[in-house]
């Protein structure tokens, strides 16, 4: 009876998943297995693939085959990752530098402010993308409104451009990628007991010891948080390389997505996903090793 | 005795509410000071103000004879032991008693010693590489102590430290801290809600209520000879009756009672015809026993077994009801049962009579 009674229990759970499951499926597990099929295929020169098993398209990221068959290593997509990595990281730096004061500041509003607050810090998320990174774009181009303000205070006479460089999409990314640094940060500050930033200020640390040995390690899962949150979409982010560095400099994303679009080459684009997405397993993977190590030591 | 702290016509207001009105006190030396007073007196705002967590609004704090209320918190050689203790969750025990000792620049050697003193001195050395949440609450409170200690403070303030302690903890806590303040011989500035706690293990007492001074004096006194009615009623329990003075002399005065009798009083200040509060504690008042100044016959009308003593309620001929205290002194000895008619007796100097 209880045997059966307990089957039965077990079908339900499975069957309560399954919605679960069925998102997990055709938003994950099929869209993937596309990717990893299409990136052992023979590219087609005329678009789309040959259903023809080749590893080609992994060797690419790395070397180049000469007019001799000979295999060359080849630097320009290493170098593009390289740049994708420093540009991501530094972005999640600036954007941790300029959130947490910002974060700060939010907690300890009173709660009708608080809301208003963390309200607007989330506005931007409901206007395209598009549109805010091609915002940047009018304030950074030539004449564009930046150098009007600037040269009619004049501060400036004329401007060598701002747009195109990798300064420019760093712009665009640390504006675009902020809030997903505020919110996580808000949330660890809110939580922290201000009774401990007495307790250090009662056993003779300053504002800098308290600031450094109290508040920010306990803010640290928040900061962990933000910095994956930024960190991880800065590494395939798109729209800012296109629009703000002109596609002069590319970034990941935008040679994934050349490679789907004019370059015509779908399995490199596959293999270059995948290899975007080992990256970023490593580092989570690197995270929750941390995490978990952490919650070792504590037991 | 020698003031170690000098408090002189603090006030403190939010807003327009005025937390402390206008309070001068000193602490003394090597003192087991106790704060005392319901919530909302204004004891734990004192104690902020000393510590540096608020500033007053008008008024002087001096520690050693130097004005310290424009002083930010970190630079005041007073430590404090917080109410739920707030130590530092990222660090173990050891780095949480380091802290104040890192902070003040002593050297690494000084440091070590300090730490292993100080959890010697509250007997957690076993504990030292812990983390505070694997603590129990009294284990916590001991850090909490030695981390306060550990810099040597002139002055340790304790908020509330025992309020989140279960019963028999607390009690072995009481001793344990007035051994601590003994021992070290640095002045302890208590705040607490629980008089018996007060009572307890203070030198002496300053009541609040209202952000004011009810009375300031060492717990016989404050027990014995309360100031006021609000002090009688706060520290421990008491009948109180209205009064009013029918005869007076240099030295006593005569006051007529609910109980049907007259009872003959010290005078402390009072004119024939002002109405007053007689204050009479239960324990003073014997039950059956040999004859005092005053013997009035009653009724018990119930009575509540506390274990080490009974509380009775006596309807006294003429009405009025009367709390009286006995404790249980012989094993299953006979107590007195409901509508028992019983004796009453005390003595004219147990009865204090205050303002009405």
């Amino acid at each position: 009876m209880s045997s059966v009674h307990k089957m039965k229990e077990g079908y339900l759970n499975i069957l309560g998943l399954a919605p679960a499951y069925v998102v997990m499926l055709f938003m994950m597990v099929i869209p993937l297995g596309i990717i990893v099929y299409v990136s052992m295929m023979t590219s087609d020169p005329y678009g789309g693939f040959i259903s023809e098993f080749s590893l080609d398209s992994f060797q690419q990221i790395l070397f180049v085959t000469d007019w001799d068959d000979n295999l060359q290593l080849d630097l320009q997509y290493l170098n593009i990752i390289g740049r994708t990595l420093l540009l991501s990281l530094i972005t999640a730096i600036i954007c941790l530098c300029l959130a947490f004061p910002v974060a700060f500041y939010i907690a300890r509003q009173s709660a009708s402010r608080k809301a208003l607050l963390l309200f607007l810090v989330m506005l931007p998320f409901w206007i395209s993308m598009i549109v805010r990174v091609y915002a940047w774009v009018l304030i950074l181009s030539d004449n564009g409104v930046l150098e009007s303000v600037l040269s009619f205070l004049g501060l400036v006479d004329d401007m060598d451009s701002l747009l195109y460089n990798n300064g420019a999409m760093l712009v665009g990314m640390v504006y675009s990628y902020i809030p997903l640094m505020i919110l996580p940060i808000y949330a660890s500050i809110e939580k922290l007991d201000l009774r401990l930033v007495e307790a250090a200020s009662d056993l003779y640390a300053n504002r800098f010891n308290t600031l450094f040995r109290i508040v920010l390690p306990l803010c640290k899962p928040g900061i962990v948080a933000g910095i994956i949150l930024v960190f991880v979409p800065c590494l395939g982010t798109v729209l800012e390389p296109m629009l703000l560095g002109g596609g002069k400099t590319m970034l990941m994303g935008n040679l994934i997505q050349n490679q789907f679009g004019v370059a015509r080459n779908w399995s490199f684009g596959a293999s270059l996903t995948l290899a975007l997405l080992a990256i970023v397993m490593i580092f989570l993977m690197l995270q929750a090793l941390r995490a978990s190590r952490l919650k070792q030591q504590e037991q | 005795m020698k003031e170690i702290i000098q408090i002189k016509n603090m006030s403190k207001s939010y807003g327009s509410y005025q937390a402390i009105k206008d309070i001068s006190l000193d602490i003394y030396h090597n003192e087991f000071f106790t704060l005392l007073g319901p919530s909302g007196c204004g004891k734990t705002t004192l104690l902020r103000t000393i510590a540096g967590f608020e500033t007053p609004t008008s008024g002087t704090i001096k520690l050693h004879g130097q004005d310290i209320q424009d002083l930010p918190a970190h630079k005041r050689r007073v430590n404090t032991v917080f109410q739920n203790y707030a130590l530092f969750p990222h660090m173990n025990l050891a780095e949480n008693i380091d802290f104040g000792l890192r902070m003040l620049d002593w050297s690494a050697d000084e440091r070590a010693q300090q730490v292993g003193e100080m959890l010697d001195l509250v007997h957690m050395k076993q504990f030292a590489k812990r983390m505070p949440s694997q603590l129990s609450g009294g284990q916590q409170q001991r850090i909490a102590l030695a981390r306060a200690l550990a810099p040597q403070p002139e002055v340790l303030l304790l908020d509330e430290p025992l309020s989140a302690l279960d019963h028999k903890l607390r009690q072995d806590m009481r001793d344990e801290l007035q051994a601590l303040q003994r021992e070290t011989g640095i002045t302890f500035v208590f705040v607490t809600h629980d008089q018996e706690e007060a009572l307890a293990m203070s030198d002496r007492i300053c009541l609040l209520a209202h952000g004011e001074i009810q009375q300031l004096s060492d717990s016989i006194d404050i027990y014995e000879n309360p100031n006021n009615k609000f002090v009688a009623d706060f520290i421990g329990e008491t009948n109180f009756m209205p009064v009013s003075v029918k005869d007076r002399s240099d030295d006593a005065i005569v006051v007529d009672t609910p109980l049907g009798i007259d009872i003959k009083v010290a005078n402390t200040g009072f004119k024939k015809g002002d109405e007053a509060t007689l204050s009479l504690r239960p324990e003073k008042i014997s039950i059956n026993a040999k004859d005092l100044d005053v013997n009035i016959e009653g009724e018990v009308i119930h009575h509540r077994y506390m274990g080490g003593y009974t509380h009775y309620t006596v309807r006294v001929d003429g009405g009025h009801e009367l709390r009286v205290s006995r404790g249980n002194e012989i094993s299953n000895d006979i107590r007195f049962k409901l509508n028992e008619r019983v004796r009453l007796s005390f003595a004219y100097a147990s009865a204090r009579v205050l303002a009405a």
